[in-house]
């Protein structure tokens, strides 16, 4: 275990395994396995490996690649995770990217928000931009937001295999309620969707769909009833 | 507490704004968490607001808006005390308070050149009392007393300031916001004033 510590505001550097009691750094790098016991208030912080924060984070730039535990709540300007980030707490962010599977206990509210792979929010996911693509089962309780897209896996083929043999089992996203003013929507299963402009691609199981302006309905999409209002 | 309730439907028609708008706003904090009351009705769970608070607010982020950025709007609507300090004389001039209640201020705590947020919201609730005639100086001791020890343990939180009488002999207490007061017949609740109320005006009149 290494800490490096330098300037008036300090960096924390853990390589290799190593905790820390958290605090307010300017950089806190984890190359390794690390263990912070506390809140942490930083302006960058990048995990390569593993990390869990016993506490609340706040930090202005973030770099996930492998694990994050996250135990209170996460508020940063900017993420960019690859692997995984899991979050007991509710998360605020300008900007985040996450290629791999995100899970927040509590609400998550983004400006800008891109995700690859899969994710699970148990409250409200809440967001100007949104934009999912999804390759496996993903829930939130809610959704709302300016401009919301849900497509079914992205670029990469990969895990296009694992669909085509458990063929049925992955539904997509599930979730009570989607509102917002743009919503494009392919293999989601809601009870409610409201808006503006909704479009639903193939593979939707809508119980209702309320909107104002358009509505589109791909054939394959089920939509149980439909109003304008 | 809260009366009349209005669905996020109903709300969303008599407005003209769209999901996004409020969705939007709530992510920059412009309408408190405690508003989205989450209730069953026949089509699943759906969102209820206080109406006239929510029309309130509404009405004022969508008269402000073109003026002020959000996130200074949302510091503005926010409880949260801001960190301004004003002069004494400032706060006459711009009929933030009546020199009466300047006067009586001066004459209880001893002379204040400079007025911290605080300091400016008790004399703001006082002058408040004052003009509309239902207190008196005594009574107005009281509450300046009240506000002064009881109320920097509320901070950042909303309240009310309630203001009590019995068969003659006044009274006041502060409550935090989430609570049901009832009293006996006798006691008669002269005024209520919601504190982050008063607060937002506060800080819509200074600016």
């Amino acid at each position: 275990m290494v800490i490096f510590m330098k300037k008036h505001i300090a960096d924390l550097k853990i390589n290799g395994s190593g905790s820390s009691a958290g605090g307010k750094y300017n950089s806190v790098l984890v190359n390794g396995s690390g263990r912070i016991d506390g809140d942490l208030d930083c302006d960058y912080m990048k995990i390569n490996g593993q990390c869990t924060v016993n506490g609340k984070v706040k930090v202005n730039s973030m770099k996930v690649h492998g694990n994050s535990l996250i135990k209170g709540n996460l508020e940063v300007e900017k993420a960019k995770i690859h692997g995984t980030a899991d979050i007991k707490g509710n998360v605020s962010v300008e900007n985040a990217e996450t290629y791999g599977s995100v899970s927040v206990d509590g609400d998550c509210n983004a400006e800008i928000f891109k995700i690859e792979g899969t994710f699970a929010i148990e409250g409200l996911l809440n967001a100007g931009e949104l934009e999912l693509s999804l390759y496996g089962p993903s829930r939130a309780h809610e959704i709302g937001g300016e401009k919301i897209i849900v497509k079914k896996k992205g670029k990469y083929h990969f895990f296009g295999l694992k669909n085509l043999i458990m063929q049925g089992s992955s539904k997509g996203l599930k979730t009570e309620t989607i509102e917002g003013d743009e919503i494009y929507l392919e293999n989601t299963q809601a009870k409610v969707v409201r808006g503006n402009n909704i479009e639903l691609g193939p593979g939707c199981e809508i119980e209702l769909v309320e909107y104002k302006d358009n509505f589109k309905q791909d054939e394959k999409a089920e939509v149980g009833t439909q109003r304008k209002i | 507490m809260e009366k009349d309730l209005i669905s996020k439907k109903e709300l969303l028609e008599l407005t003209g704004i769209s999901y996004g708008q409020l969705y939007r706003w709530k992510r920059k904090n412009l309408i408190p968490e405690e508003w989205f009351i989450k209730k069953s009705t026949f089509t699943g769970q759906e969102t209820f607001f206080p109406k006239d608070r929510i029309l309130d607010r509404i009405e004022k982020i969508k008269n402000m808006k073109g003026d002020v950025s959000l996130d200074d709007l949302a510091d503005m609507l926010s409880p949260n005390l801001m960190e301004t300090v004003l002069e004494r004389e400032k706060l006459v001039e711009r009929n933030i308070v009546s020199k009466t209640t300047m006067d009586f201020y001066i004459e209880e705590k001893g002379e204040t050149e400079k007025f911290a947020f605080e300091k400016m919201l008790y004399l703001y609730i006082l002058d408040k009392m004052f003009e509309s005639g239902i207190i008196n100086f005594e009574e107005g001791k009281i509450i300046l007393t009240l506000l002064d020890e009881q109320y920097p343990k509320f901070k950042g939180k909303g309240g009310e300031l309630l203001f009590l009488r019995k068969l003659g002999i006044s009274s006041c207490c502060l409550v935090s916001s989430v609570c049901d007061i009832y009293f006996e017949d006798s006691m008669k609740i002269i005024e209520r004033l919601n504190l982050s109320d008063l607060i937002e005006e506060l800080k819509i009149k200074m600016t």
